[in-house]
């Protein structure tokens, strides 16, 4: 019995506790990081340091939508409860004012936090990590100098709120290989720049990887596309960015203005073009779609153009009508353009968009189900609301409405089931 | 586009139709021009100052407000809805016996000049009166509650003060629509 119980002890027991103080969390961190950094390298690493946070979209998460930059108290909802996303000015009480070099260094490489305990993944450590110890200095450098706030971050709910902290280093272990930015002397300094702020702090893959069970990126279907939030962060992958129309110019124009004839950004995405990649360096976005347009084999592939309206849409109904065409005269067309050509500033066009041409009518039964809200873009642009239709078109009509719009301007004939709209969640009023 | 289909729907409490509407004519063309009620403004035509909007009438007696500049008639066919040439109560030959609350609280704040944005206004402020009605909202939240409610609703000569004085003022007056 004794014997038994020193196996269970052996093989189960002592690597659990090992792993959760944390002995299998090795650190690249070079000690150099223990050394302040002067007055003058910070004042001289600041301007580096706000693009690569622009980069990071890091206030993104860490503000609320009109609050003070920096200052956190952002919900984020997991199925486990809400985490609020952290006061990242220089306060010295709700803020990270004292935190070090090095612990700056630690909690962007390793997701742990100057008390030494684990910072949940839903700050993207796992991206993060690769990130250059000058790079970081530089991002350390700029955020101590943003006005501190001294705003107190609310406390976190369901799960959240236990001492969890430790067992995210089983998490780690799992979940965080030790990547590094893609290097690649071969490609263009264009595709390495890309690549190392597409993998790293641009973070893409938090929402346009799939998770694994447990919650951590799948990097084994990179950028392939995941849904999140209801909505479906479409692929990055080269050959389905061309197949909608993109390629280096204007992927690029896209994310330095939120709009394209691809759409303008929505949901998530538009928080990423309004507060980063519109903010950033031309020569960064450029870098950007160069990496996500290059191809495995180093080519770009040529875009494609808008798809064909496909034989349904000239199939109409006994009586001459279409039913889904009928719908959109009626309730889409007073904006979207009898022939879905759009009006600048109000609605974006519907040909070539890629909420229609995306394989999976998820985005478009979402949008046409919740709306949009109004949007400001770069450059003084702006789209009006969109209104839920959730009320005023039954299940069915939307059905048949996306359906035809596929049809029309997707290059997809094969009918939208009304089971897809049923079981799509519906806006709260 | 010539192709018309059936429409049929009920107008300030009266039906109408079924008659023949083209597809893709726009409810306010169709007021305007089939049935001469001329009331409901039309502004910009691309759905944002909510000069022409209309009430609609749930079955469950609910009420919600949609613009007619951007939807089509047919998207109205078979719903109930009310211009501003049926908000106020009429005897039988049709004259306006009194205006409604909204309307008083309206002229009494002088809360418009030109009047062009006021049909919209009136309709706005309805739904969000009748929404008190079923919901009533905190003292504190009242502010607010209308400027949610009317902040689509654009106004070209006021600065929307007095709207927004009337409304506040008729909500405080009307028994059980603001609580606290
Ligand atoms: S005219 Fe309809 S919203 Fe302006
Ligand atoms: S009173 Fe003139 S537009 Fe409002």
């Amino acid at each position: 019995m004794r014997k038994i119980i020193l196996i269970v002890l052996a093989i189960i027991i002592l690597p659990s506790l090992a792993i959760l103080s944390g002995a299998f969390r090795t650190t690249q961190l070079s000690p150099d990081i223990y050394q302040p950094l002067s007055a003058e390298r910070m004042e001289a690493l600041k301007p580096r340091g706000r693009e690569l946070t622009l980069a990071g979209d890091c206030f993104g998460c860490h503000s609320l939508a009109k609050g003070p930059m920096g200052a956190g108290g952002l919900p984020i909802d997991t199925p486990m409860g809400t985490i609020y996303s952290s006061n990242i000015t220089p306060d010295p009480t709700y803020g990270i004012g004292r935190y070090s070099r090095a612990d700056f260094h630690r909690a962007v490489r390793e997701g742990i936090n100057a008390s030494d305990r684990n910072l949940y993944p839903a700050m993207p450590y796992v991206y993060t990590q690769i990130t250059t110890p000058e790079d970081v200095d530089a991002i350390y450098s700029y955020i101590m100098s943003i006005p501190p706030v001294a705003k107190e971050v609310p406390a976190n709910t369901g799960v959240f709120q236990f001492p969890l902290r430790s067992f995210m280093n089983f998490w780690t272990l799992l979940n965080v290989p030790a990547r590094q930015a893609p290097n690649e002397p071969s490609r263009p300094p264009a595709w390495n720049r890309g690549a190392y702020l597409v993998e790293g702090l641009g973070h893409c893959g938090s929402c346009h990887t799939p998770m694994n069970v447990m919650m951590g990126p799948d990097f084994a279907r990179s950028l392939d596309g995941a849904i999140i939030d209801g909505q479906e962060a479409p692929s990055l992958k080269a050959d389905v960015l061309a197949a909608q129309g993109f390629d280096v110019a204007s992927l690029t124009n896209f994310l330095a203005t939120g709009i394209s004839p691809q759409g303008t950004s929505f949901g998530q995405m538009h928080t990423v073009t309004h507060f980063s990649t519109s903010a950033m360096e031309r020569s960064d976005v450029e870098a950007i779609a160069t990496y996500l347009m290059t191809s495995a084999d180093g080519t770009i592939p040529a875009p494609a153009n808008p798809p064909d309206p496909q034989p349904e849409s000239f199939q109409p109904a006994a009586d001459g009508s279409d039913p889904g065409r009928v719908v959109f005269v009626e309730a889409c067309a007073g904006c979207h353009g009898m022939t879905g050509e759009g009006i600048p500033n109000v609605a974006p066009p519907m040909r070539g968009n890629a909420t229609i041409t995306l394989a999976n009518p998820l985005n478009l039964l979402s949008v046409i189900v919740n709306g949009v809200p109004d949007q400001t873009f770069a450059g003084n642009q702006r789209m009006y609301a969109m209104p839920p239709f959730a009320h005023s078109l039954s299940d069915e009509q939307i059905a048949e409405l996306a359906t035809w719009m596929r049809t029309q301007w997707g290059g997809h004939s094969e009918p939208v089931a009304v089971a897809e709209v049923n079981k799509l969640p519906r806006p709260v009023d | 586009m010539s192709e018309s289909l059936p429409l049929s729907l009920t107008i300030n409490g009266r039906a109408v139709g079924p008659v023949d509407v083209p597809l893709g004519m726009p409810m306010i063309d169709f007021l305007h021009e089939h049935l001469n009620l001329t009331g409901t403004r039309f502004g910009c035509g691309q759905g944002i100052c909510h000069a022409c909007t209309v009430v609609i009438e749930a079955a469950d007696g609910t009420t919600s407000e949609s613009r007619t500049c951007i939807f089509d008639a047919h998207y109205f066919n078979g719903k109930s809805i009310v211009t501003i040439e049926g908000q106020a109560p009429r005897d039988a030959d049709g004259n306006v016996i009194e205006l409604t609350p909204v309307q008083k609280a309206f002229i009494d704040n002088f809360a418009f000049q030109c009047g062009y944005c006021t049909p919209g206004f009136v309709t706005g402020a309805t739904v969000f009166m009748d929404s008190l009605k079923r919901k009533p909202v905190r003292r504190a939240d009242l502010e607010q509650a209308i400027e949610d409610a009317l902040n689509v609703h654009l106004c070209r000569c006021t600065g929307y003060v007095r709207y927004y004085e009337a409304i506040r003022d008729l909500a405080l007056a009307t028994p059980g629509y603001v609580i606290d």
